[in-house]
């Protein structure tokens, strides 16, 4: 009783004189409930112990009065009562009863028994009496069993035990002394126990005592164990616990949506108004049920209720309270909502309980173009919602700025003055907030970067419609649940908003990675997380520590850099990058560059904001700085969607800055250069670096030409260093695939240089450099520039070495560029004093797909030339050609067919082609899918079937071959039907064969073709009517088919080849009198003449022929 | 009279100093007059830290005063006009090894050569910030301590040699300043130089050097 007394209730103050009263409170109240309930029951549970008389009597001013007290055991008068039963001394009765001032009256009780008679008395005021009582008596203990049993703070009493013992002793020697005189003296030993000052009775009432202290001090707990007192902690904590259950779904989720009125907190983590905190209110909440209207709750320190509302125009809460208290906001929902208390109440509402989806990326297609964006997809929210939060971003972005200003660092001034007044405080202003702005910075959590994407992001999609971008920054800010953590974190991080951020989207090997190493995890996975730990707590000096203690560990590991990350540690490290702090900038990029070359951390990253910070690094002054920054960007950059962020960020111009280095400098040897210089070359390094990751982006190569990077480059192709060659050459070759970087190239006369570096030692640069001669070469004026400048000998000398045809890359990007270099006659001739012809027929065995494409392409080219001809033959070229008709790529395929039909117009290489049954090889590509193979074979035929013996015969001999070919006339393919008429012009030089397309219907279908515009159509399809014409009645069916009016246009073209074509098959036709009929009235009688006087003797005679046709018509029509 | 027999001194120490630092005369002879206007003759204790606070920006206590007994090379408890430039040389202009010398003399707390770990533990106490959960932020100091050591010990006795922390910083430049900061950051260094250097732009001692 005395403790609780001393430390569970509650007293008033003590004022001058009066000791301090007990409050009325509930907690007291249950208190004395309970110590007046034992008193009363004192007396006939423990009677022994009820005898007990007490050191000194508990007096207390008493309601009570004489006629209270029964006639039987008590000695009254008027104004005293006294009892019979006297305590150990005969004048002191145990309880007495005396009128002191006026009407007062004083009880002194010295036992238990008359204690208990006393509460019987009182009746209902038995509460009071005891109050009373208690309160006139605060150590009642002390009262009762003498000092020695007074009430102390500390738990342990050892000479309370002492006291005992000996209290325990003395007793025993008593009893042993009674049993001796027990025989002369019949004295009853009640009454010397009872006269005695302690016995065991009075250590048992004091165990009494002491149990029904630990009974109120329970009560008191339970009682205060029932009060609510919340936190900002607790509401915080409950809040994001419901904005996890909330969804669109009814049946899936419990609440629609709910989320904070206010973005801003203060210190403290309350984000109610000052002047509310003052009133206990933390803050304020607005909850959107299935069911019900939204309503708006207020969480106070005392408990949840709902309030008066909240105007989302003016974006102000009315504070007063419009319902019940609830302990939290869980029980209120419960009460309010049916539908919420249902859900909650369901079973499986845990399996469909789902993480709020963090950063994930999602495709737009947009109408102009393929972009993809990054946006935030948190599906669970409506568009109003979204609406009422774009419409608060001022609000939003004013108090962010807000807290972002207390962050900055203070100016620092020189000024003696000042200092000179405020000494010691303005040094602890500076290092506290120093300190305090460092901490602030690099301990901003991840919805810190979330806030200012998605800011970012809808400015610049405003123009788009809306993005469901700025959705939910306060529900992604509070996303402390984080059940993707598997592995117990060994320590527990303070605050709430370190869960490791957006791991929705990782590759599911990953995920069950995870799940199956749980418990082999290496030390270093703890060690990691402790240093990272270290990072996140320290100032500079110790955060420097950390990260170089970092370093030392393999971090290219998966296991070190998914202990990083789960642990928040990217998120540190890209804080640090904001910092001022060079030596941990410096620290952080040295890891971050390393562990950016893993794809999942990339992309991690990317979503985290990253690029930003690092982006802002790229404009400080520091030369080392920018040099990292610009290598981890290179890494970062090779996550597709991180390009046209860089991008847009404005860092082209930054990294185009850092290729900036005077020639000098490039040109001297390493030894020759200072510190700084060797900084500058690395910079320009890691710059070229950083833009050919870019470069693989369309909008990005052309942000980095119209930056002005291409003179830059070319200056550096200057340089000694291959470390910046490789980089340099590669963006050269990546932007190279577009027409304007090849110009630029060409224009700073870059080929020198490339054609030079050719001969380097390196086979990277090598590769890059073939490769940029590969896509420049296009353009048929870097052809010849490059044959010029002797870029052949060291090509070919490339493919001459043995060693380096295992290497794919190479040898594909060499053969490429000697392919299209090629192209131009010149460089054949040159290629074949090479003797290149024979090393590209070498190469045709035993290489990947890739380069053969490049091969045969150059063979085909080479082919055209008579000695290559022989060459390739010789050299055993045209069985591999052949051989390569049966493989199935269609580029590959374009190429063999030209490179065989090429060949074919050799008569020795024909048979060889025949031999191999390359003709019918040949012929099936006709029937495949690709239209520049079915062309390109079509070509490839007319030289074949012109050359072989028995032409006829083995064109016959292919089943169906000559019905393909006529229904490939049906193409829409200008390149093919030209192919197909060149070779059916050939065909028809049999004449069975031109009997059998005939029969095919080829007449019709040729002269459907004549209207045509093409040129190079014209010619063949000219060509092929002229010969087709040699079969029965097809000059009567081309006639009536219609031909001739289009052929006579065909006479003014201004191609010879067209016109001589076309009247040579006017010639043919002429020799029906139907079609001189048509002729004469399509008035081609004067071009005819005119042709007559052509140079052409072909056309001379032809002309001449058809002109004498038509005259013989007119003569005999005139005669007859 | 007097005057000129000083004038002659200071020129004679002026022209000792130049070989030794790495100011040139004109140089040194500015940072005289500057001296001059700062104190008489000699800068006590509280006045030097004065200045490391207000021109350096320094503020850790520990450290100020080792940079104080360290410039004071012949341990006097002043700093006379000789050990001011000397000092200022190194840490304004000073070689890497230089540098890392100094930087070692400041974190030898006594002064025996040896960086022991309680001399790491006495400067890193402060380092953490103490978080909430925890009862003991020591623990974790004693951490990085036992890590750093185990970094920075190459000849693996338990404490840090002259040598090794040499061999340290030659490893890993960002080690220079481990423990504290005790030299000036870029922008102050060049602030500071322009108050009595020409202002020749001298590319090789531009920003970025000074991390290496």
């Amino acid at each position: 009783m005395g403790q609780t007394l001393i430390r569970a209730a509650k007293w008033t103050s003590a004022r001058e004189g009066d000791r301090g009263r007990l409050e009325f409170s509930p907690q007291n109240e249950t208190i004395l409930n309970l110590i007046s309930q034992m008193v009363e029951t004192f007396n006939t549970e423990f009677p022994q112990e009820s005898m007990v008389v007490f050191q000194s009597p508990l007096i207390w001013f008493t309601n009570l009065c004489p006629s209270d007290f029964p006639d039987v055991d008590y000695v009254k008068t008027e104004t005293t009562v006294e009892s019979e039963t006297r305590g150990r001394q005969a004048s002191a009765p145990l309880l007495q009863l005396s009128l002191t001032t006026a009407n007062k009256y004083t009880l002194k009780v010295s036992s238990f028994e008359y204690l208990s008679y006393v509460m019987k008395l009182a009746g209902h005021n038995k509460i009071k009496e005891t109050r009373a009582c208690l309160e006139a008596n605060p150590d009642p203990v002390a009262k009762i069993l003498g000092d020695a049993f007074a009430t102390v703070e500390k738990a342990e009493d050892k000479g309370l035990l002492r006291y005992v013992d000996m209290v325990i002793k003395e007793e025993a020697d008593r009893k042993l002394k009674l049993m001796e005189t027990e025989k002369e003296e019949k004295k009853s030993p009640q009454g010397n126990l009872v006269s005695a000052g302690l016995n065991s009775a009075s250590l048992r009432l004091f165990m009494l005592l002491q149990q029904l202290d630990i009974t109120l001090m329970k009560e008191t707990v339970k009682q205060m164990a029932g009060q609510v007192r919340l936190t900002p902690e607790s509401a915080s904590k409950e809040v994001a616990l419901l904005q996890s259950l909330c969804g669109p779904t009814k049946d899936k989720h419990a609440l629609q949506s709910l989320w904070y009125t206010s973005e801003y907190t203060s210190n403290n983590g309350c984000r109610a108004p000052l002047w509310r905190q003052v009133h206990g209110d933390i803050c304020y909440v607005v909850v959107k049920p299935f069911d019900d209207p939204p309503f708006c709750v207020t969480f106070t320190t005392a408990g949840v209720f709902q309030n008066k509302g909240y105007d989302i125009t003016s974006g102000s809460v009315e504070y007063e309270k419009d319902g019940e208290l609830y302990r939290d906001l869980t029980t209120l929902l419960k009460e309010k909502n049916l539908h919420f208390s249902e859900t909650v109440n369901k079973k499986d509402f845990a399996l469909n309980y789902q993480i709020p989806s963090t950063a994930v990326v999602v495709k737009f297609r947009h109408e102009e173009s393929d972009k993809i964006k990054i946006a935030e997809k948190f599906m669970n929210e409506k568009d109003e919602e979204n609406q009422f939060l774009l419409d608060n971003p001022d609000k939003r972005k004013k108090d962010h700025t807000s807290v972002c200003k207390e962050e900055k660092t203070p100016s620092y001034s020189q000024n003696e003055a000042r200092v000179k007044k405020a000494k010691n405080s303005g040094k602890k202003e500076k290092t506290t907030s120093k300190k305090n702005s460092y901490q602030k910075l690099k301990n901003r959590s991840e919805d810190h970067r979330k806030i200012s994407t998605t800011n970012e992001l809808s400015s610049s999609s405003g123009k788009k419609g809306s993005l469901s971008v700025t959705s939910k920054i306060s529900s992604s800010k509070t996303r402390s649940i984080s059940s993707k953590s598997p592995f117990p974190v060994k320590e527990q991080w303070s605050s709430s908003d370190e869960s490791s951020s957006s791991e929705d989207d990782e590759d599911a090997a990953e995920e069950t990675w995870k799940q199956s190493n749980i418990t082999d995890l290496p030390s270093e996975y703890w060690q990691i997380q402790k240093l990272v730990k270290y990072l996140k707590a320290g100032n500079p000096t110790a955060t420097v520590l950390a990260l170089c203690i970092l370093r030392d560990y393999d971090l290219t590991q998966e296991t070190s850099q998914l202990a990083i990350r789960e642990v928040g540690g990217l998120d540190v490290l890209l804080n640090l990058l904001e910092t001022n702090e060079v030596k941990c900038q410096i620290g952080a990029l040295k890891i971050l560059r390393e562990i950016a070359q893993s794809p999942a951390v990339r992309k991690s990253i990317v979503e985290l904001d990253g690029l930003k910070s690092m982006v802002s690094v790229l404009s400080d002054p520091n030369i080392q700085l920018r040099s990292l920054v610009a290598e981890t960007i290179a890494h970062v950059a090779r996550y597709r969607r991180a390009q046209n962020i860089v991008r847009r960020r404005g860092a082209i111009p930054y990294l185009i800055d850092l290729l900036d280095v005077p020639q000098l400098v490039l040109k001297s040897p390493e030894s020759e250069l200072s510190d700084y210089q060797k900084l500058c070359i690395k910079g320009a390094q890691t710059g070229a670096l950083a833009l050919w990751s870019l470069s693989h982006s369309k909008r990005n190569k052309k942000a980095i030409r119209t930056a002005g990077a291409v003179p830059l480059l070319g200056r550096l192709l200057k340089c000694q260093h291959q470390a910046v060659l490789i980089p340099v050459v590669g963006t050269l070759q990546e932007c190279a695939s577009r027409a304007s970087y090849r110009t630029a190239i060409k224009a700073e006369g870059m080929l020198d240089d490339i054609i030079h570096h050719l001969s380097s030692e390196n086979v990277d640069l090598q590769m890059h450099c073939a490769a940029a001669i590969y896509k420049c070469a296009e353009d048929s004026s870097v052809r010849e520039l490059v044959g010029r400048l002797e870029g052949l000998k060291p090509l070919v000398k490339l493919i001459s070495n043995t060693e380096l045809r295992d290497k794919r890359e190479l040898m594909s990007a060499v053969t490429g560029a000697i392919w299209k270099c090629a192209k131009s006659p010149g460089n054949i001739n040159e290629l074949k004093t090479l003797g290149g012809v024979e090393l590209l027929v070498d190469l045709l065995h035993n290489q990947p797909e890739e380069v053969l494409i490049k091969v045969v392409g150059a063979l085909s080219c080479c082919a055209e030339e008579a000695t290559c001809r022989v060459t390739i033959r010789k050299a055993g070229g045209i069985g591999p050609l052949v051989t390569l008709l049966t493989r199935t790529n269609q580029s590959l395929l374009v190429n063999v067919t030209k490179a065989v039909g090429a060949c074919a117009v050799d008569h020795e290489g024909m048979s060889i082609i025949d031999s191999l049954d390359g003709v019918r090889l040949l012929w099936s590509q006709l029937k495949s899918s690709s239209p520049e193979v079915q062309a390109s074979a079509a070509w490839g035929l007319c030289p074949c079937i012109q050359n072989t013996k028995d032409a006829g015969e083995m064109v016959r001999s292919f089943v169906g071959g000559l019905e393909l070919i006529v229904s490939l006339l049906k193409s829409q393919h200008k390149e093919v039907l030209s192919g197909v008429c060149a070779a059916i012009s050939c065909i028809a030089q049999d004449e069975e064969n031109l009997a059998v397309i005939t029969d095919h219907g080829v007449v019709p279908v040729l002269a459907q073709l004549a209207y045509t515009n093409d040129s190079k159509l014209r010619r063949y399809l000219a060509e092929a009517i002229c010969r087709c014409c040699a079969w029965g009645s097809n000059r009567a069916d081309f006639g009536d088919a219609g031909v001739v009016a289009p052929l006579v246009s065909y006479l003014k073209s201004n191609k010879e080849q067209v016109r001589q074509a076309a009247i040579c098959a006017l010639h043919q036709l002429s020799y029906e009198p139907s079609n001189c009929v048509t002729m004469h009235a399509t008035n081609a009688v004067p071009h005819l003449l005119r042709l007559l006087g052509s140079v052409n003797e072909v056309i001379q005679e032809a002309a001449a022929g058809c002109l004498g046709n038509i005259r013989q018509l007119a003569m005999a029509s005139e005669t007859s | 009279m007097a005057t000129t027999a000083a004038k002659k001194q200071e020129a004679k120490l002026a022209k000792n100093l130049a070989h030794k630092t790495h100011f040139t005369k004109q140089e040194i002879e500015t940072l005289m007059i500057n001296f001059k206007k700062m104190t008489m003759s000699k800068l006590e204790r509280t006045m030097f830290r004065e200045i490391l606070h207000n021109t350096f920006e320094m503020t850790d206590d520990i450290l100020m005063d080792r940079i104080f007994r360290t410039f004071d090379a012949d341990n006097d408890g002043i700093i006379d006009f000789g050990e001011w430039v000397t000092g200022l040389s190194i840490i304004l202009r000073g070689t890497q090894d230089e540098k890392i010398d100094f930087c070692f003399k400041v974190y030898d707390l006594t002064g025996d050569r040896i960086i022991t770990r309680e001399e790491m533990f006495h400067m890193l106490k402060n380092t953490m910030v103490r978080q909430l959960a925890e009862e003991d932020p020591d623990e974790g100091i004693k951490d990085l301590v036992d890590l750093t050591l185990k970094k920075m010990d190459y000849d693996r006795d338990g404490r840090l040699s002259a040598d090794d922390f040499k061999r340290s910083v030659q490893e890993e430049p960002l080690l220079l300043e481990a423990f504290g900061p005790c030299l000036p950051d870029d922008k102050v260094r060049e602030a500071f130089l322009a108050t009595f250097t020409q202002t020749k732009m001298d590319t090789s001692d531009s920003l970025g050097l000074s991390t290496l």
